[in-house]
């Protein structure tokens, strides 16, 4: 018995090292070239490139340039600016070398125009525009590249009824706009795995930009509410040919977005549609339960269910909210927890394709090649699948995957300054995290194989 | 068991109302009490429960038609019954073991947990606390059971003064005496508990005289004291009116402390009534009060208005400004006051208002009559002064209820930049230099709460250093503290500085008492022979 149990357990070993034998190889194929094709920085990511080494050394003054661009847009006096720059910067002798004679010599207002100039760089490297005709020719030149575009529109928060009724129309106008678009049939980006083409227009939807102040104790009211707000949109993305995709935001609100997907999609008018999505954080406890809840809702379901995968942006926000409150935490306290569960979810979609559709969110080459590689050997189409990358911040991982014959779908925001700068400080602190997989990449001499190992525990001892 | 609450208080968590059986339960208490209505709510001596002759009514403000309380009123026999039962009671509670009062305290703190959904639904239909409000509420009559029982441990053992041989000196405190509790309504099972627990658990046996409009709320806190092993007479519950039970109890020279929360008026004269010295009264009352306060919420151009409208509107109408700790004033940089007028504006139409136990709506009614006519009385006086910004909507037919209010242009010498209002009632402010932001902010009589929201490092330190408050916050509401974290209480007229929630409050109750003892006898002390 005992050796019946070894050898099984041999097997396991073996089939487990051929697996991730194959995934090396596959992971190798993808992204053996990536290194090199980082190391080409544009003119314009300069300033940008040192910012976030001296931020890795410096937490303080990570801090304190993150809040400066976090109040950069709203400093309505010119002269405001570098005497903001220099408080938050001044403690600790915060500036770096590089800046420090700058900001000593040059008058007031030629550093007020550089400083300017320079965060709004960042900012461009980050938010493909504006308005919707701002953002045309971005999304253009991403499809002659071969990628495929979802918009996210950027916004104040919603605080009454009247923003929640300019942002819908905002939805609502772009989605006539990329309506009227002609665009170029591209197969790379547009096929399906069916032959059919794909929506071009892609939108995410946040169901908090539509309401005012959610109250989940109103449940029955709020659910009301926003279905009757969201119905609108999703009508209007059916007449359209759009594909809407809802995103998830704070965890208070996650059962309550779940629950009026479900009932929406099941509508007359919505249930034979098959380009809804929703977004599933890896970093919730709750994920894949949620995942196999919503995998029995689909077996009475007509259509297939896009789930875009992500690790989750509100992981400081989940942690703080839940202390403060004495709740237990939702979130996974460590990276290497969430990678985990990112890679159950993703077999447990993929496992269940074609009632669902995977779409990863990730910039993590591990978890990416673990999806693709896992889609291959259940032999799920190619263009069954995507991998979706956020604009300005991915380019070489986006290329690697083209290039191969992946559909890649870049994330673009769209919007003003002023909540752009949220979102950019958001990146910001995600790109500049001791754990964030893309400094580990670029900062250490580790080799394809080391980045492309299952997520783990830290050894003991470190 | 004893050491387990010395230092790991925790915050009571509270009700998340993402959870659909939080909702449920709470649904089903409301549903519980309705078919109980109305209570009847006696007095109780000597934990005897007294019915009296003379009783008052207590309506639901969302519903006034619908009778919440019949309450009986203590009379001037009662409350001499009341005060003599609690004297004679006051040696044997006083040199009752601490860790026996502090377990009275944890005791009540499990049983209000045990039962904190119907606590709070009878909050929502006695006083019109919306649920996560009347939860809150709650939660933080807890928190004071367990924290002022943590706290009074730490003061159990008496302090060495200072080391010197020949001599032991130490500090050390003991109960007051007979103490009177006068509770508001506002947060009806919360300060009436902290108030009461911290006369309870410092030695002082208690006269309790609820509000009013809470004496529901009030009888269940004593009905769980009792289920806890009270003995009888050391806490005696009053209910009645401000102007009789209330007077009559302040007037009498056996209670040696009061501890007050309530309006300036109320307050001040119990503080000269107690101050008193002549040949018939010659002691000095121990008071803690907290009074109220025109509190002032500062926007700075710097501010991320995402969280300051929120902050400011969540200040001003949160419980329809019924809270001490309300925003009253904002007081904007003139660069930003439209757009933020604006989205304030906005953001208030958007909250609904109507009957509290529907949890849809945020603005419930004011609490009695006497607000609906002070409030409107005030809103009469700002819309021929001053310029009316907000919107009013239609109202439900029935109920306490008035449409929640900004003003701007307010005259410098309006009553609405000075008097307490206690309602949904808030003025904005424009200003240019941050200085000028500080003069009016602290250009009151009260010194209570405040907020500056900005994200200027210099500005914060500056108003950190200037704004006369006794809590100030900094990019938050100026409401919601939240017991040690925050330790609540202001100064100048607001109070005496007496911070509820915080490490110094017990002392209040007690006196300190140092005893110094020489130790020499014959030249000999104990100290020498140590080592």
């Amino acid at each position: 018995m005992r050796g019946g149990v070894t050898i099984l357990k041999t097997l396991k070993n073996e089939t487990l090292k051929n697996e991730q034998d194959t995934l090396l190889k596959m992971g190798t194929e993808l992204f053996g070239t990536l290194k090199e094709l980082q190391k080409n920085p544009l003119n314009k990511k300069w300033w940008y490139e040192n910012i976030m080494q001296w931020t890795l050394a410096n937490p303080n003054f990570k801090t304190a340039l993150f809040r400066f661009v976090d109040v950069f847009p709203s400093l309505s006096k010119k002269k405001d600016i570098p005497l903001f720059f220099k408080e938050y910067l001044k403690a600790n002798n915060l500036i770096p070398p590089f800046l420090r004679a700058g900001i000593n010599l040059l008058p007031s207002s030629l550093l007020s125009l550089l400083i300017s100039k320079h965060t709004k760089e960042i900012a461009h490297l980050f938010i493909a525009g504006e308005t919707p005709s701002d953002i045309l020719p971005v999304l253009k030149k991403i499809r002659k590249n071969n990628n495929a575009f979802t918009i996210d529109l950027l916004g104040e928060a919603t605080l009454s009824e009247e923003e929640a009724r300019l942002y819908q129309n905002r939805y609502i106008t772009i989605m006539e706009q990329m309506y009227k678009q002609k665009w170029n049939h591209n197969p790379l980006t547009d096929k399906a795995e069916n032959g059919e083409y794909l929506p071009v227009a892609n939108l995410s939807l946040k169901i908090t930009s539509l309401e005012s102040q959610i109250l989940t104790v109103a449940w029955e009211e709020s659910k009301k509410r926003l279905k009757n707000k969201l119905r609108i949109l999703f009508q209007k993305a059916v007449d359209t040919n759009t594909f809407i995709n809802i995103d998830m935001e704070q965890y208070k609100y996650k059962t309550l977005t779940l629950e009026l997907f479900k009932e929406l999609v099941s509508e007359p008018a919505f249930k034979y549609y098959p380009h809804f999505g929703l977004v599933i954080q890896a970093y919730l406890k709750d994920a894949l339960e949620d995942l196999r809840t919503f995998s029995k809702f689909l077996r009475n379901h007509s259509s297939p269910i896009h789930i875009r995968l992500v690790k989750g942006a509100y992981w400081d926000y989940e942690l703080i909210h839940s202390r403060q409150n004495n709740w237990p935490c939702p979130v996974y306290l460590n990276k290497w927890e969430s990678d985990i569960n990112f890679e159950k979810c993703a077999t447990f979609i993929l496992q269940n394709y074609p009632r669902l559709r995977l779409a990863v969110g990730s910039h993590n080459i591990r978890s990416i090649t673990h999806a693709l590689h896992l889609s291959q050997q259940l032999n799920i189409p190619k263009k069954a699948l995507e991998i979706q990358t956020l604009y300005g911040m991915a380019d070489a991982i986006n290329a690697c995957l083209s290039q191969n014959g992946w559909r890649v779908r870049q994330y673009c925001p769209i919007g003003a300054p002023i909540p752009g700068m949220a979102y950019l400080v958001r990146r910001l602190l995600e790109n500049t995290a001791n754990e964030s997989f893309i400094q580990s990449w670029q900062n250490t001499k580790n080799n394809i194989a080391d980045m492309l190992k299952p997520p783990a525990p830290p050894p003991s001892g470190i | 068991m004893m050491n387990s609450f010395k230092n790991s208080f925790k915050n009571t968590a509270p009700l998340d109302f993402s959870i659909s059986d939080h909702r449920q339960q709470f649904q089903k208490a409301i549903e519980k009490w309705q078919a109980k209505l109305p209570l009847e709510i006696p007095l109780v001596i000597d934990n005897k429960k007294i019915t009296s002759s003379k009783t008052f009514k207590r309506e639901n403000p969302s519903y006034p038609s619908k009778t919440v309380a019949i309450v009986s009123q203590a009379d001037k026999v009662a409350c001499d019954q009341a005060i003599s039962g609690a004297l004679k009671q006051f040696p044997f509670w006083s040199q009752a073991p601490i860790e026996q009062r502090c377990h009275l305290l944890t005791s009540l703190a499990d049983k209000m947990e045990k039962h904190r959904y119907t606590l709070a639904a009878l909050q929502t239909l006695e006083v019109g606390k919306n649920w996560p409000s009347a939860d809150a509420d709650v939660c933080e009559a807890i928190d004071f059971c367990r924290y002022y029982a943590g706290e009074m441990l730490k003061l159990k053992t008496p302090q060495l003064t200072d080391s010197i041989l020949g001599e032991e000196s130490f500090y050390s405190w003991q109960a007051r005496g007979l103490s009177l509790v006068i509770a508001p309504w506002n947060f009806p099972l919360a300060i009436l508990t902290g108030m009461t627990t911290a006369s309870l658990v410092t030695g002082n046996t208690t006269l309790i005289k609820p509000a009013e409009q809470s004496s529901a709320v009030a009888y269940k806190l004593m009905e769980l004291l009792m289920e806890c092993g009270l003995p009888p007479g050391v806490v005696q519950f009053l209910p009645g009116t401000g102007e009789e039970t209330g007077a009559y109890l302040v007037s009498q020279k056996e209670t040696e402390m009061i501890a007050f929360t309530g309006s300036k008026e109320v307050g001040c004269a119990i503080l000269e009534k107690s101050h008193q010295v002549s040949s018939k009264r010659n002691k000095l009352k121990k008071c803690v009060v907290e009074m109220g306060g025109k509190n002032a919420i500062i926007v700075d151009d710097s501010a991320d208005l995402d969280i300051a409208v929120e902050g400011v509107l969540e200040s001003a109408f949160g419980f329809q400004g019924q809270k001490c700790s309300a925003c009253s004033r904002a007081i904007v940089a003139k660069t930003i006051e439209k757009p933020f007028t604006e989205r304030l504006v906005s953001a208030l139409e958007s909250l609904t208002i109507g009957p509290v136990e529907k949890p849809e709506n945020r603005i419930g009614p004011v609490v009695d009559i006497t607000a609906v006519q002070k409030n409107t009385r005030y809103i009469k006086e700002g819309k021929k002064t001053s310029c009316l910004v907000s919107k009013e909507k239609p109202l439900p037919e029935e109920g306490y209820f008035i449409n929640p209010v900004i003003f701007n242009n307010v005259p410098s010498d309006s009553p609405l930049l000075k008097e307490e209002i206690f309602g949904p009632v808030l003025v904005l402010i424009p200003f240019t230099d941050l200085d000028e932001a500080i003069d009016i902010a602290n250009d009151t009589e009260f010194a209570l709460t405040g907020a500056f929201y900005s994200r200027s490092p210099e500005r914060i330190e500056k108003i950190k250093k200037k704004f006369q408050v006794g809590n100030l916050y900094i990019n938050r509401n100026c409401t919601g503290a939240i017991v040690k974290r925050h330790p609540f209480g202001g100064f100048k007229m607001s109070g005496l500085g007496h911070k509820a929630g915080g490490p110094d409050y017990l002392i209040q109750f007690m006196n300190p008492k140092v005893i110094t003892e020489n130790t020499v006898r014959r030249g000999f002390s104990p100290h020498l022979f140590k080592d």
